[in-house]
């Protein structure tokens, strides 16, 4: 007898360039649907005990969502916003909504304490007893239109709601206690809150509920008795946009361990699906079908964005190549999955070949799900640099996380043509131009293989048995880089395989890596360095959530 | 107002590094105070008192000559996030340790828990009338409140522990100490200019349609 085939799991080095990272989509893994399957599974309840908006939209709201051991509201607080006021920079300050998600059902004192800080967001100050605060801002075009087609007694018109996609986006969701918010630790110990982001996640799910009572509302006070309803198949097509810019890069960046969990555990799930030996007729029924939807998710993408134009355009053509292929040769094979992952690496772009990976895991939620519990970032010891590591396994290890910018000219201004840095209004990330503007004595350490390469150097002057101790007492300007090096053996996806101060590093890839997990989609660049995504789109609202309704929303119905 | 542990830990982080010390160090100094304002000690003002003492100054003359057990800085005094980082990196082969004239002694606590950890024995940090133990989770602290300048005793002691600081998930440091730690954070921040303003955050197309 000999073993059953075990395909092992993707290496770093081919996942964690840049390019393929900016070409992943979401999964079963990723942590809506992760929260909407919790949800679902649980018995969550949800209710809407305070709606106190007058009629030209101005109050408040608090939305419960209450799961088996705790309670948790969304207080919402909507405005009367100039329409000159209105920017998704973070440097705005104000906004359409604003919001904080309450660790449970607060009090009026509680409510009024929000009024006073949540509206004006970073100006503000929460507290522990809640863990996150956002803000949004409407879709002027769409909201007015549905907001008028409402009042007059019409539906939207279908075309207008599937163009913009959302009634509202955020512009921020602030967790892990910043602004004075609950810190992570108070609540990584829930079970509903040890998967990352699920109490992001969750703020989202509640805003999206309140933005559509939010226009129904508008929509009766100003057409009376002459409104009607938001079509309900309308509502749920609905989501809420985000627009993300340059802070989620740095977060990748600095939490090595986070990202390669989250990696590693895609990962995984690709190697286990790769690795079944067959696909019943039930499994390829749930392939075939979540391919067909996701290819009528694909066709309503849209982007202006050069780039993402010409990477969608080759994604559609590797879709038709993809069913061509698996039409002409079917899924009746051994070990099935590898041989049509392994087929899409010689035939497909990245970005095919990502959505394929992610596509393999839908029949196999038995297989995968469960990966959801190592997605965080539990090891508080992997930020100690072990001194005792000699100089030569030091060297070695650097080495394996970079080994691909071991012939990089760092010297080369376009090799470090870009500056990460901080700016003093607003405290914004940004991504700056080292030789054309005074921001390099402002360096953030974000360009990991640009500091190895400069410890590498270093470190060849010392004897292959010192501990490393001795030389970081010496030179502490390596030892963020003798840290990172150190988690790669606990992390081996944590580094970002590409140079991030490129004079051609597209930190969209970044961001668009992050929101895959997230479980975005419609990516859709407005520049290199800032994106829109959209997020719960085809999501049941609360009163729908159910077993049946609560994962596969993702992808739009099949159509008729 | 009370403060998130990860606001201290931010914040210490940059003030660190605004007052000159590399990255991997700030990096240390940011989790050391956000330590022992989990400890429910004011971690911010014992790394003011670092900062200050450390702003404009040379590191060379705050970094510890290491020989055996004899840890001396060649300045007036030893800093204790560049002592502490060694002491928690040598704790492979951590005994009795003499580190002469250090600055806000109890700024050493928070690493020797990470030594201790990383040996599972407890270590303990003493200075003129006044010690700090800890296992690496926890900590007790007796005496003076390790903020002058002293010399410090640390050896590896599996003995029994007093009372243990009762454990906090907030920090309330004073304002003044809160706005030295920004003021020093803020050396950190690239004055904006319209430039970088536009460029730099890549706005580009109309964000409000």
């Amino acid at each position: 007898m000999t073993a059953k085939p075990v395909v092992a799991r993707r290496s770093p080095q081919t996942v964690m360039r840049l390019k393929r990272l900016g070409s992943f989509h979401q999964s079963r893994l990723s942590f809506m649907r992760i929260l909407t399957r919790r949800m679902a599974a649980e018995g969550w309840t949800f209710s809407r005990p305070v709606f106190d908006i007058d009629a030209s939209g101005v109050g408040r709201a608090v939305y419960s969502a209450q799961g088996p051991d705790r309670t948790y509201s969304l207080v919402a607080f909507a405005h009367d916003l100039p329409d000159d006021q209105r920017s998704d920079r973070v440097i705005a300050e104000a906004w359409d909504a604003t919001f904080a998600l309450f660790d449970g059902v607060p009090t009026e004192d509680d409510l009024n304490r929000l009024e006073r800080n949540v509206p004006v967001q970073e100006a503000g100050r929460v507290s522990d007893r809640e863990l996150t605060l956002s803000r949004a801002n409407r879709s002027v075009r769409l909201w007015a239109h549905v907001v008028d087609a409402l009042a007059a007694g019409r539906q939207p018109d279908r075309a207008m709601v599937d163009d913009v996609g959302y009634l509202m986006r955020t512009t921020a969701v602030y967790g892990s206690g910043k602004f004075g918010a609950a810190d992570r630790e108070q609540i990584s110990d829930r079970t509903e809150m040890k998967v990352p982001f699920q109490a992001e996640m969750l703020t989202v799910f509640l805003i999206r509920t309140f933005v559509r009572d939010l226009v129904q509302h508008m929509a009766q006070v100003k057409g009376g008795d002459t409104a009607v309803e938001l079509d309900p198949t309308i509502a749920r097509s609905l989501g809420i946009g985000n627009s993300t810019g340059l802070g989620m890069a740095p977060f990748l960046v600095n939490h090595p361990v986070l990202l390669n969990n989250w990696i590693m555990v895609r990962e995984e799930a690709i190697a286990r699906v790769r690795s079944v030996p067959e696909a019943t007729q039930d499994e390829q029924a749930a392939f075939w079908s979540a391919l067909e939807r996701a290819e009528a998710g694909v066709k309503t993408w849209q982007s202006a964005h050069p780039l993402q134009i010409e990477r969608l355009e080759a994604l559609r053509a590797d879709i038709v190549a993809l069913n061509a292929h698996l039409g002409a040769e079917g899924l009746d094979h051994p070990t099935p999955w590898d041989r049509v992952m392994t087929w899409a690496e010689d035939t497909l772009a990245e970005e095919g070949q990502e959505f394929l990976a992610s596509l393999i895991l839908e029949p196999y939620g038995q297989l995968v799900d469960g990966l959801a519990h190592c997605m965080s970032d539990d090891n508080k010891a992997a930020t100690r640099i072990d001194g005792a590591m000699c100089v030569a396994d030091m060297r070695e290890l650097i080495e394996a996380s970079f080994d691909w910018a071991a012939d990089l000219d760092w010297s080369a201004p376009e090799n470090c043509a870009r500056a990460w840095y901080t700016s003093e209004e607003k405290l914004e990330p940004r991504l700056g131009e080292r030789f054309e503007e005074p921001i390099a004595p402002y360096e953030q350490p974000l360009a990991p293989a640009r500091d190895a390469a400069a410890a590498l150097a270093d470190l060849h002057a010392w004897p292959d048995n010192t501990a490393i101790a001795e030389v970081l007492l010496k030179h502490p300007e390596h030892r963020h880089t003798v840290r990172r090096a150190q988690m790669h053996r606990v992390a081996p996806y944590g580094e970002i395989r590409d140079n991030t101060i490129s004079a051609k590093v597209l930190p969209i890839d970044m961001l668009r890596a992050k929101l895959s997990f997230f479980g975005a989609t419609k990516f859709d660049p407005r520049s290199d360095r800032w994106v829109r995504i959209c997020m719960y789109a085809g999501a049941p609202y609360p009163e729908d959530l159910s077993a049946e309704t609560c994962d596969d929303w993702v992808y739009p119905e099949r159509p008729a | 107002m009370t403060l998130s542990l990860n606001e201290v830990e931010a914040t210490s982080k940059k003030a660190t590094r605004g007052a000159g010390y590399s990255w991997g160090l700030a990096e240390d100094a940011g989790r050391a105070a956000r330590w022992l304002c989990a400890q429910g000690v004011d971690g911010c003002a014992a790394l003011q008192t670092v900062l200050d003492a450390a702003a404009g100054q040379d590191l060379i003359s705050m970094t510890p000559v290491i020989d055996g057990a004899s840890w001396v800085a060649p300045g007036a005094f030893a800093c204790p996030i560049i002592a502490g980082a060694a002491l928690s990196d040598r704790a492979h082969d951590l005994g009795d340790v003499r580190i002469g004239a250090v600055i806000s002694p109890l700024f050493l606590a928070p690493f020797a828990a990470m030594a201790a950890a990383a040996l599972a024995t407890p270590v303990d940090v003493r200075w003129q009338d006044g010690a700090g133990w800890t296992d690496g989770e926890a900590l007790h602290l007796e005496g003076d409140a390790g903020r002058a300048v002293s010399d410090v005793f640390v050896s590896v002691a599996p003995s029994e522990f007093g009372t243990l600081q009762a454990p906090a998930t907030r920090a309330a440091p004073s304002a003044a100490t809160w706005a030295r730690l920004e003021e020093f954070a803020a050396k950190t921040y690239a004055p904006a200019t319209e430039a970088s303003r536009l460029k730099g955050a890549g706005a580009g197309l109309a964000d409000t349609d």
